[in-house]
């Protein structure tokens, strides 16, 4: 067998070395890749660009817009006394909340009556409009903590009670997007170029008639697949290997874990994109039809259903159950848990089973598609 | 103009030859509807919260039960001892963790400020970020209700927020993604039909034959290419009726706004497409090309994460995308109702940069000819 499976996979690894543009872009590709994401993906949503529209004029009307314009999460970009220049400001987008207090929004609260207060939102970007609306809430508390502790002490009580509430963060006490979405990324990208590449090569066979000529030879169905998709292992780990050092010199992600937890977990997933592509490529002739199906069936997926930006807690029903035959569902939760908890095999013995399993099937439905056509 | 007709009907016949093309090609945009309209969900909710209670009386309970009310917490777990939740977080069954201490009730029977512990799981980050701002109101919430008590007065804050969300009313993550999906399959189709349109005549030899015949190169471009515009044109259709219809997505302002700006923008794609067929040699190339182009300017154009969080080099960077003009279009008009007396600026860069790229790949299409 190894003697018919090791020329098929020095004739794959010759055709990878011939093109030395696309050998160029398998490597550049997954770095560039990883950057952009890593640079854009962030949600770190601060300096929220607010509007004040103040009939009131009054002091205490300035102690909020004084403490909004102190707070790191709000930048206040204007404050005006005319409700048309408020709605104006939302609609040509300079910001994205504007804030009304009302006439007697100073007197209400020295009387220590509750004063109501408009807030505009622009609702477009959800995901902001609610993080902002979050940030608000807990200063219009904190107002409220103020006035009530003020109240007592005017009433000559010395102690309040209260609750203070003090968090702490694990794993990423700073709460960066990076330490989050980068190992991320390195899992989505390992998904797509793995697939990408082995579905492309092998519909450019199909396409230029030499998958007919491999089919006549005496190699069998399993040796074929074995053998296309070992030398894009080897590939698929030498990128690997750059997009982690790369991640870990550009973006400092800590890493918690040990090296081999991600060698295996890596080795394991990259099988899996490779049996993917290798399905696919049973199912399109077409390079053009390869790159869509690639993309519709594993990029989609793997940045959507694996929970890689959006919580998978927070998908519809049917999407979640569709998360489940996703394996860098498996892989996301494998290598976060690697790079900011430690995690090792023990911890996440399920995660690797599943990622086993999916290998093996798509594997064997590979193999056996293939031998379908061969008759 | 018949024979750029002529060469249009060709490219037509020849792209849909292949029955299995249509799939990806009217296929696709109702899948990324499917995905990026249905799936795709920001909101952070069932969030999994673990309880320790080393005080266990009646206001204890009450900050519990607090939490249990709020709508986001989901309480899945109750222990004894905080480190019992150890490795309960290290799997991801719980994402938080309330830790009352004991002589809770007490200290605040004594007009004490008790500290009041949450732990979270900062994993990911951007959940973590609104979890903790819905723990704080939680628990800041319950603080003002027991100050009040003490102060007799009623349990409500002084500041009462009256909140109105324009555009958006119920925040729904569909309503910001469809409008970035027409850009972003406008970009993908056209962009990659072009390029592969031509790279496959030369890789199948049957440029030579073009070129030999009288045909001339702006009708060979436009032939190639006119197709394509309709393609994208459709596109905009499907995602804006499937938008309307499944999603119930406002559209609000005008329609032939909306086409024009998509002409404007597919005339850009359709110039890089041509450009990448005068690299390419292969149609693999051509595609891994049109990749590499495709992935960072969806990425850096603002359609699926706000700009502004970008690292400063990185948003002048967007400048230069097409994909941030259309973006911004698209949403202006669909939420927003906006039209050219708003829109102007983004419409005058699409402008600029659609004629930058038609000259840049006219010329280098026309050497690449000769």
């Amino acid at each position: 067998m190894t003697s018919r499976i090791v020329p098929l996979m020095r004739k794959e690894a010759l055709h990878i070395l011939r093109d030395p543009r696309s050998l160029y872009l398998a490597l550049i590709f997954p770095v560039l890749l990883l950057v952009v994401l890593g640079l854009s993906i962030t949600f770190d949503i601060r300096h929220v660009e607010i509007g004040v529209v103040d009939h009131d004029g009054s002091q205490a009307g300035r102690d909020l817009i004084g403490r909004l314009q102190a707070s790191e999460y709000f930048d206040v970009k204007e404050v005006t006394r005319d409700d048309g220049e408020g709605e104006r400001l939302i609609r040509r987008d300079k910001v994205k909340i504007v804030i009304v207090l009302p006439k007697g929004f100073g007197r209400s609260l020295a009387k220590g009556e509750t004063a109501r207060v408009q807030v505009l939102v622009d609702g477009s970007n959800n995901n902001t409009a609610q993080v902002a609306l979050g940030y608000l809430g807990g200063l219009f508390q904190s107002v409220s903590t103020r006035i009530l502790l003020d109240r007592a002490s005017a009433q000559g009580l010395s102690a309040v009670p209260g609750i203070e509430p003090r968090i702490r963060v694990w794993y990423n006490p700073e709460l960066r997007s990076t330490n989050f979405i980068v190992p991320g990324v390195i899992a989505v990208i390992m998904m797509i170029v793995s697939t990408m590449l082995t579905s492309l090569t092998i519909a450019r066979e199909w396409e230029m008639g030499t998958m007919e000529q491999l089919i006549a030879s005496p190699a069998r169905a399993i040796e074929i697949v074995l053998g296309k998709a070992a030398p894009y292992f080897v590939l698929g780990l030498l990128q690997m290997a750059l997009v982690v050092v790369s991640a870990e010199i550009i973006f400092r992600v800590p890493f918690k874990g040990s090296l081999l937890t991600l060698l295996l977990s890596s080795a394991l997933f990259l099988l899996c994109g490779l049996g993917v592509g290798l399905f696919i490529s049973t199912i399109s002739r077409s390079q053009q039809l390869s790159f869509m199906l690639g993309i519709i069936l594993t990029m989609m997926p793997s940045f959507i259903l694996s929970g890689f930006i959006f919580p998978i807690a927070s998908l519809p029903t049917a999407a979640r159950i569709v998360s489940y035959v996703v394996p860098a569902r498996y892989f996301l939760t494998i290598i976060r848990g690697c790079f900011l908890k430690g995690n090792g095999l023990a911890v996440h013995g399920t995660e690797f089973l599943a990622l086993a399993v999916f290998t093996v099937v798509v594997f064997l439905a590979t193999a056996r598609r293939l031998k379908l056509r061969l008759e | 103009m018949r024979t750029i007709l002529h060469f249009a009907r060709k490219e037509f016949i020849q792209t849909f030859r292949d029955k299995r093309m249509l799939i990806p090609i009217f296929l696709s945009p109702v899948i990324m509807l499917v995905f990026f309209g249905y799936a795709v969900n920001i909101d952070v909710t069932h969030i999994k919260t673990g309880i320790v209670d080393y005080d266990r009386t009646a206001e204890s309970r009450a900050l519990v039960e607090a939490f249990a009310q709020s709508g986001p917490f989901e309480i899945v777990a109750e222990r004894p001892e905080s480190n019992a939740f150890d490795p309960l977080f290290q799997k991801g069954s719980v994402e938080a963790v309330l830790v009352i201490p004991s002589g809770f009730s007490r200290d605040l029977d004594r007009g004490e400020r008790v500290p009041v512990q949450m732990i979270l799981d900062g994993t990911d980050a951007n959940s973590a970020l609104i979890i903790q701002g819905y723990a704080m109101g939680v628990i800041n919430d319950r603080s003002i209700r027991i100050m009040a008590r003490v102060l007799r007065r009623t349990p409500e804050g002084f500041i009462s927020p009256e909140i109105r969300v324009w555009y958006n009313p119920e925040l729904r993550t569909s309503v910001y993604m469809v409008p970035g999906i027409i850009s972003l399959i406008l970009l993908i189709s056209t962009l990659i039909l072009t390029a592969m349109a031509v790279t496959r005549e030369r890789e199948s030899g049957t440029l030579e034959q073009i070129l030999v015949s009288p045909v001339r190169p702006l009708e060979l471009i436009l032939g190639k290419t006119i197709p394509f515009m309709a393609v994208g044109l459709a596109d905009v259709v499907i995602v804006v009726a499937a938008g309307r219809l499944v999603f119930d997505i406002p559209f609000r302002g005008s329609l032939a706004f909306l086409f024009l700006a998509a002409f404007l923008f597919i005339l850009t794609t359709l110039s890089l497409g041509l450009l990448i067929s005068t690299v390419s040699r292969t149609q693999s190339q051509a595609l891994m090309t049109a990749f590499f182009i495709i992935m960072p300017a969806m990425l850096l154009s603002g359609v699926f994460s706000p700009i502004e969080t970008m690292p400063k080099a990185i948003q002048y960077f967007t400048l230069i995308n097409p994909l941030r003009y259309i973006g911004r279009i698209v949403r202006g008009i669909m939420l927003k109702g906006s039209g050219l007396d708003l829109l102007w600026p983004e419409m005058l860069a699409l402008l600029g940069i659609s004629l930058i790229l038609i000259t840049v790949s006219a010329l280098r299409f026309k050497k690449y000819l000769e």
